[in-house]
């Protein structure tokens, strides 16, 4: 019931962004039939391609048609490519949606242990570096990160593809590190600290004690008893970035060639490819809503004192 | 050595803030979280400069364990048959499997590209720039000029196996006339009709005189296809295109994000093509381009920022060709604005341009400096044209004979993302600062810098202007006789009737030295009419690994495949 409710809630979000979206990519300057016939464009060719598309119509006759485009779930054909925008994004949305799995993973498998060792050794060297190092990652710019991992990684090592996606789904894989870890860098440091702050409160708490006096060994005190406790304030953090990480992928996509929906948003907002920008934005808006559901729901569960309601 | 890379991890960064750049745009129709990631963007973007010198160490790295000699562009050594060739292109097509339509669709540099590994044209322009015979013997014109006829090579065969004969040729050089969506139709206006004599000749007849109808004929949408399309319908035939090309389309991945051909096992040069397979594949980013080349994840690529070069250069693994091309960067003013109609203002900033110290800081001398608006590999350029050369104090007197001898504001009109183009603006607007011309960068992303000049929305801009065949009339009359294009001289209004007068003439004279004399006087006038002033001529600029053989781009930017072998 909860979820239905939380669902419902999301649609006038989703719909407002699309609907929204549909004005402004009008508004801005710029005609897609000039664009893809350049400068050789005839004005008889650039009115003809115009009428093709539709473009030549009173905006309110366009919106109409986007509408009833959208109650089919699609939001019309490509202009550049002349096909449904749905199959342009059902053959890309893996990539990104992969590229965001594997960000997240990192951003977990680096965070944790970092918070944990920084919680245990509290104002000693190691919590030290630990909370200043990832910093110097927050103050540089994805594209950035990720051009030095491949001068390091790919170019001057080997072990990893300098960009690309590869054939089949060991290549995959391997060819989503270098991008996964450059997304998971720019959370790590927020996730780092958030946890570490959290480890520290409840490493204070009188259960803490209670479970240290009972005699129970370090490890598990801290993997059963802090970490699970100290991880939902980070959880909803991570939700939160979850919706940044796939902002993010349009330019990670971008540096390691990666064919994805951000690369598809970037060529198609400089084509002025109406219906495909507008497709993006209503999936990457109804892939945020549906993941910060996905956390209050996670969260409710780590945590039986939050309800949901 | 280590300067050079460092200057070049330098250009990098500016890349990558070009990169930032349309990010920033994004933000404006995106959903919160990109707009979040926008304002962090800008946040950072300082810190961005701290990593400076750690790239350049990098780069540093990279570049020392390689010797300083590039290979050779062309090696010596018998020709091998086999192996896939994978080059990485800048640009993707803008049309489907089913629009592969050489007389219909749009030129972009994606789409003619592809179009012209599939299908031939009864001429071609070599690396040097000179025109040639391809699908044709010899020809013979009429005395009066209005015939031409044109024995065809007898052994020529589609992909298909079947002949090529005179009827294919007469149908297809009549549709691609008649069509009304191909963009550079306008090439063929002189073109009355074609017939098929017999089986091997072709007659072209002419409503005119017209010299450069042999080199219309090497255009890209002059290609030869089967008559009627073998009977298909145009979607059936374009999805499964036939041509005389050394290749055929195998498969067409991501709306042309991977395309891949296979050998033409019937072409009708024996032995060519050398390799099995072609793949093309669109890599955006300039920088994953070069790594990638590096990296030997791909095999030729296409725009190498003129930054790099110097670095390529350093690297033995890799070869750069620069190769010329019919391509000026030139600045256009508007002349439906007042200040630019007058003669004297235009002369004036054109005096004050240095475009010596442009072509040197913002193409790492890779582009030779502008002078006529024909570029040096160009038939009939003149290297005598009298040009307005730097001179601020020449410009300070044309000023002042102007009717504005005390400067005013203006704008220029430039893409955004365009690194070369921006520099290109901050030098002019410096230069016309010193004689009391203040201008402002009008920065706009591509889209709306093309509404934008369309319209004659703009002052000053710049824009590249090129010549698609070997013969110059093509650029002659698109900037220079108001109705020679459809552009109104390149959106300038530029309209000196003498000019316009000579440059119809020219086409018409079929005597080549008479011919020379008129283009140079043609240069001449609008050298000193200056309605534009020519920057640099960008060269067309490749990489590849050593095992690439026989790869060369002719001035077109157009690069045949056939003779391109692996070691």
């Amino acid at each position: 019931m909860y979820i239905v409710r939380r669902l419902a809630q999301a649609i006038p979000v989703v719909l407002g962004i699309t609907i929204v979206t549909f004005f402004l990519l009008r508004l801005i300057p710029g005609d897609p039939a000039m664009t893809l016939l350049g400068n050789r464009g005839t004005p008889e060719q650039i009115a003809a391609l115009r009428a093709r598309w539709g473009l030549d119509e009173p905006i309110w006759v366009q919106f109409w048609l986007f509408l009833k485009q959208l109650a089919h779930g699609d939001t019309g054909a490509s202009l550049f490519y002349e096909v449904p925008t749905r199959t342009l994004i059902a053959s890309r949305i893996g990539v990104t949606m992969s590229l965001v799995a594997f960000a997240t993973i990192f951003s977990v498998l680096i965070s944790v242990p970092l918070a944990t060792i920084a919680a245990i050794r509290k104002d000693r060297p190691a919590d030290h570096v630990i909370r200043a190092v990832p910093l110097v990652g927050l103050g540089m710019p994805s594209f950035w990160v990720g051009l030095v991992l491949i001068l390091i990684f790919a170019v001057n090592l080997g072990w990893f593809p300098v960009g690309g996606w590869g054939d089949t789904i060991p290549e995959h894989i391997y060819a989503l590190i270098l991008p996964g870890l450059t997304s998971a860098l720019a959370i790590v440091p927020l996730l780092v600290r958030s946890l570490r702050v959290g480890m520290l409160e409840v490493l204070q708490a009188d259960y803490i004690a209670t479970v240290r006096a009972k005699g129970l060994r370090e490890p598990r005190v801290l993997l059963v008893h802090v970490a699970r406790n100290a991880i939902i304030p980070t959880l909803t953090l991570l939700g939160i970035n979850i919706a940044f990480l796939i902002g993010a992928t349009v330019v990670v996509e971008r540096v390691f060639q990666l064919n994805g929906l951000g690369t598809l948003m970037l060529t198609s907002i400089s084509n002025r490819d109406f219906p495909v920008v507008q497709g993006v934005t209503f999936v990457l808006a109804l892939s945020v809503v549906v993941i910060n559901l996905a956390t209050d729901l996670t969260a409710a569960r780590l945590d039986p004192r939050i309800r949901l309601s | 050595m280590v300067d050079l890379v460092q200057r070049s991890a330098e250009r990098i960064v500016l890349d990558m803030f070009s990169v930032g750049g349309s990010q920033t745009k994004l933000g404006v129709v995106m959903s919160w979280s990109q707009e979040e990631y926008t304002r962090r963007d800008v946040l950072k973007v300082g810190a961005a400069g701290v990593g400076l010198l750690a790239l350049g160490r990098l780069a540093a790295a990279c570049g020392g364990t390689s010797t300083s000699s590039s290979a050779s562009p062309t090696a010596a050594g018998s020709p091998k048959t086999g192996g896939q060739l994978i080059v990485g292109r800048a640009f993707q097509p803008t049309v489907q499997a089913v629009g592969l339509d050489p007389h219909n669709m749009a030129v972009s540099s994606g789409n003619v590209y592809t179009a012209d590994k599939l299908y031939e044209t009864l001429y071609i322009t070599d690396a040097k720039g000179v025109l040639q015979p391809w699908l044709v013997d010899s020809h013979e014109v009429s005395t009066d000029g209005m015939t031409y006829t044109l024995a065809l090579k007898p052994d020529v065969v589609f992909s298909d196996g079947k002949a090529m004969t005179a009827d294919d040729v007469a149908w297809s050089l009549n549709r691609a006339r008649t069509s009304k969506t191909g963009s550079m139709s306008f090439l063929n206006f002189a073109i009355k009709d074609v017939t098929a004599v017999d089986a091997a000749t072709v007659k072209i007849l002419l409503s005119q005189p017209w010299a450069p109808l042999l080199s219309d004929l090497s255009i890209y949408s002059d290609a030869i296809l089967p008559k009627d399309l073998n009977g298909l319908s145009e979607k059936e035939f374009f999805a499964n295109p036939v041509g005389t090309g050394p290749f055929k389309l195998k498969s067409w991945a991501q709306q042309g994000a991977e395309i891949t051909m296979e050998r033409n096992t019937n072409y009708w040069q024996a032995g060519k093509p050398y390799v099995d397979e072609v793949v093309f594949r669109v890599i955006l980013d300039d920088n994953q381009r070069v790594l990638q080349v590096q990296s030997g994840g791909v095999h030729i690529i296409d725009t190498v920022p003129p930054a790099q070069v110097e670095a390529l250069k350093g690297d033995s693994k890799v070869a750069v060709g620069v190769f010329p091309a019919w391509s000026v960067d030139l600045v256009f003013f508007n002349e439906k604005v007042k200040y630019y109609a007058d003669r004297n203002v235009r002369r004036a900033i054109a005096y004050s341009i240095d475009t010596k110290a442009i072509a040197s800081a913002t193409t790492f001398n890779t582009a030779p400096a502008g002078g006529s608006f024909f570029p040096p590999s160009l038939q009939y350029y003149d290297a005598n044209t009298p040009l307005l050369s730097y001179d601020i104090e020449a410009a300070k007197a044309e000023l002042a004979k102007s009717a504005y001898p005390n400067g005013f504001e203006t704008k220029i009109l430039i893409p955004s993302g365009n690194q070369v183009w921006l520099q290109t603006a901050q030098i002019l607007l410096d230069s016309m600062a010193k004689i009391g011309i203040k201008a402002t960068i009008d920065q706009k992303d591509e889209a709306a810098y093309q509404k934008d000049f369309r319209s004659f929305n703009y002052d000053q801009m710049i824009n590249n202007a090129i010549n698609d065949i070997s013969d110059p009339d093509e650029m002659a009359a698109f900037q220079c006789d108001p109705k020679g294009g459809f552009s109104d001289s390149f959106w300038t209004g530029y309209n000196n009737p003498e000019v316009v007068k000579l440059v119809r003439e020219a086409a018409a004279e079929m005597d080549s030295t008479k011919r020379g004399e008129m283009y140079s006087q043609i240069q001449a006038m609008v050298a000193q009419d200056a309605p534009y002033v020519a920057l640099t001529y960008p060269p067309s600029i490749y990489a590849w690994g050593t095992a690439v053989n026989g790869f060369a781009v002719n001035p077109g930017g157009a690069y045949m495949l056939e003779s391109v072998w692996l070691a």
